[in-house]
């Protein structure tokens, strides 16, 4: 094992973050983590972490780092390119970056949320078993510059016959982001409360700077509801697209409250929900009504592909002596673990 | 309502809506059927929500299902349906400063429902509250008893920093707020008490069936109970 300190140069928003705290509803604890899972298990797929790693999380801004050890790293979200002493490289490609060299995530010109994994553990306090940031426990990490991060690491160096930069061809699934997106929905619980029955699909909304990881504050059309009563309080998932009285919509992230009173129109599909989180102020979105079927076979298939690809890393590592720098939990599910952690806390004595 | 009602709530999730003649029957329906899907972990469980009348079921939907999921809840239903073991309700004694900079609303608050504030003191000293579960943001206590004469109304600006150990009504309902967090809820007092325990896994004392006892104290015994967590004691009259 070696130990490298990363020293953060530019900080910009960035925290260290992992997958959150799911199974605390019996105390309604924030579930937080990751706001685009997929781009943060991809990270941590791609330098052979297993998919819970801490890693790093930035929001609409630039990284900068150098380090006093190789490290084996990869970008994945928001960002298109990262700059390696000024050289731009693949993002979404594991990369070593070398002792002294300048290493730069730039700032996304489209997307918000950029994703940084470190092969190994990045040191961090977790509270309640993860190091999600929970701004209202006032738990969590936010880098400044001149912040150090230890990395203990099995990854010493690369030495790879053809370049003395190691380039590997994953072909992890990126998606390319504009500044629209179309996100699909299932009818939410009181779907039936109002006269359009859903968030029309010819509806077009615009992101308000007011929205945060807790959620999107969508400024549009606000659908008409047909019914006065008021709401009982209850859980409420991510992805919830409420009609909040002030008009609009709200769209919950990670960071939401698990319960809530307003009315839920329609649901946002679980993969939508990641897209949702890279939707920065200004973009615009469109809602289309899917089925929960289509939305869980849409999910399944997302999984197949990172699963594939966490075959190829194997392989890949393997073949160029880097077997050793695997996780030993690097092929299992973003799921396996999570369901039942804290679930019993409290009624099971 | 007499018949359960599960709506799809996502493509992982179920809202059940449970039956029940009276609001505390539902309440019963909603925090059994939770216990027990919690002990019985159907397989892709990843979380229960049981509120005022409804539990909110999230599942892993790579490992099943809504129709898988609905099944789950429909044979545990029939097992909930006969009286199962419960938990003994534990008791608390909240001490409470009332008025002043701690309770803002609380003049408001008697105006609404035609009480003094002497009254409304009184009145929510007066008998246990039960705590009917612990919702956002972490583990605050939400409870209902004794009735007001009238439910008293949400602010119409809701605030954007509410002190932790607030003490607020909406509703039939108390709250106790646990951090520093926006809050609508008419605040008449707050508790010294810190509600949690980040280190430990359980997070705080008290559980859904809990009551709880406000007690009013004066200003200057603050200290005595400050940054304590809450500790259980036997009922008194």
């Amino acid at each position: 094992m070696t130990t490298a300190t990363i020293t953060v140069l530019q900080a910009g928003h960035a925290v260290v973050q992992d997958l959150g705290r799911p199974g605390f509803g019996r105390v309604s604890l924030i579930v937080n983590g990751a706001s685009d899972q997929h781009s943060a298990v991809v990270a941590n797929t791609l330098v052979g972490n297993t998919a819970t790693a801490p890693l790093l999380e930035v929001t609409g801004s630039a990284l900068g780092l150098h380090c006093s050890a190789p490290v084996l790293v990869a970008a994945t979200g928001a960002v298109d390119h990262i700059l390696v002493d000024g050289v731009p490289q693949p993002a979404s490609e594991p990369l070593v970056v070398g002792v002294g060299q300048q290493f730069t995530m730039p700032s996304p010109t489209a997307g918000l949320r950029s994703y940084l994994a470190v092969n190994g553990w990045l040191a961090s306090e977790p509270v309640l078993g993860s190091v999600a940031p929970d701004p209202l426990l006032g738990v969590g990490r936010r880098l400044h510059a001149g912040d150090k991060l230890v990395i203990e690491s099995a990854f010493e160096s690369l030495d790879h016959p053809y370049s003395r930069l190691p380039l590997f061809r994953l072909c992890a699934p990126q998606q390319a982001y504009s500044h629209s997106a179309v996100i699909d929905m299932t009818a939410g619980p009181e779907a039936g409360q109002f006269a359009s029955g859903i968030v029309g699909s010819n509806w077009t909304y615009t992101v308000s700077p007011q929205s945060d990881h807790v959620g999107l504050r969508l400024r549009g059309a606000t659908p008409a509801r047909v019914v006065r009563e008021e709401m009982i309080s209850r859980g409420v998932p991510i992805g919830a697209i409420e009609v909040p009285p002030g008009g609009g919509l709200l769209v919950l992230l990670r960071g939401r409250l698990l319960v809530a009173g307003y009315p839920v129109i329609g649901v946002a599909s679980t993969t939508a929900v990641d897209r949702l989180a890279q939707l920065a102020p200004g973009d615009s979105v469109a809602f289309r009504l899917s089925d929960v079927t289509d939305a869980v076979r849409a999910v399944r298939a997302r999984d197949r592909a990172l699963r594939a690809l966490a075959e190829r890393v194997s392989v890949v590592f393997r073949s160029t002596g880097l077997g050793h720098i695997v996780h030993a939990g690097h092929l299992s599910r973003v799921s396996d673990g999570i369901g039942c952690r804290h679930i019993n806390g409290g009624d099971v004595e | 309502m007499n018949e359960l009602d599960i709506r799809e709530y996502g493509d992982s999730g179920l809202l059940l809506a449970l039956p029940g003649d009276t609001a505390t029957a539902r309440w019963e329906g909603a925090s059994q059927l939770a216990s027990a899907l919690r002990l019985a972990l159907p397989l892709g469980l990843v979380d229960v929500i049981a509120t005022f009348e409804h539990a909110f079921i999230s599942f892993d939907p790579l490992i099943t299902d809504h129709a898988t999921m609905r099944q789950a809840v429909r044979t545990l239903l029939d097992t909930v349906e006969r009286p199962i073991a419960t938990t003994p309700s534990q008791y608390f004694e909240i001490p409470v400063v009332y008025g002043e900079e701690y309770g803002p609303d609380l003049a408001d608050v008697g105006a609404q429902v035609g009480l003094s504030p002497t009254e409304v003191v009184h009145f929510h000293t007066g008998s246990p509250w039960t705590v009917r579960f612990c919702g956002a943001p972490v583990g605050a206590p939400f409870l209902n008893g004794p009735t007001l004469p009238a439910p008293v109304s949400r602010l119409p600006d809701p605030r954007t920093r509410v002190q932790p150990g607030s003490v607020a009504l909406s509703g039939p309902n108390t709250v106790i707020y646990p951090v520093v967090s926006p809050g609508g809820w008419r605040i008449i007092g707050r508790t010294p008490l810190r509600l949690f325990d980040m280190t430990d896994e359980n997070l705080v004392r008290y559980r859904p069936g809990d009551r709880f006892r406000f007690v009013s104290v004066p200003a200057a015994q603050w200290h005595v109970w400050a940054d304590r967590l809450p500790e259980t004691s036997a009922e008194t009259a």
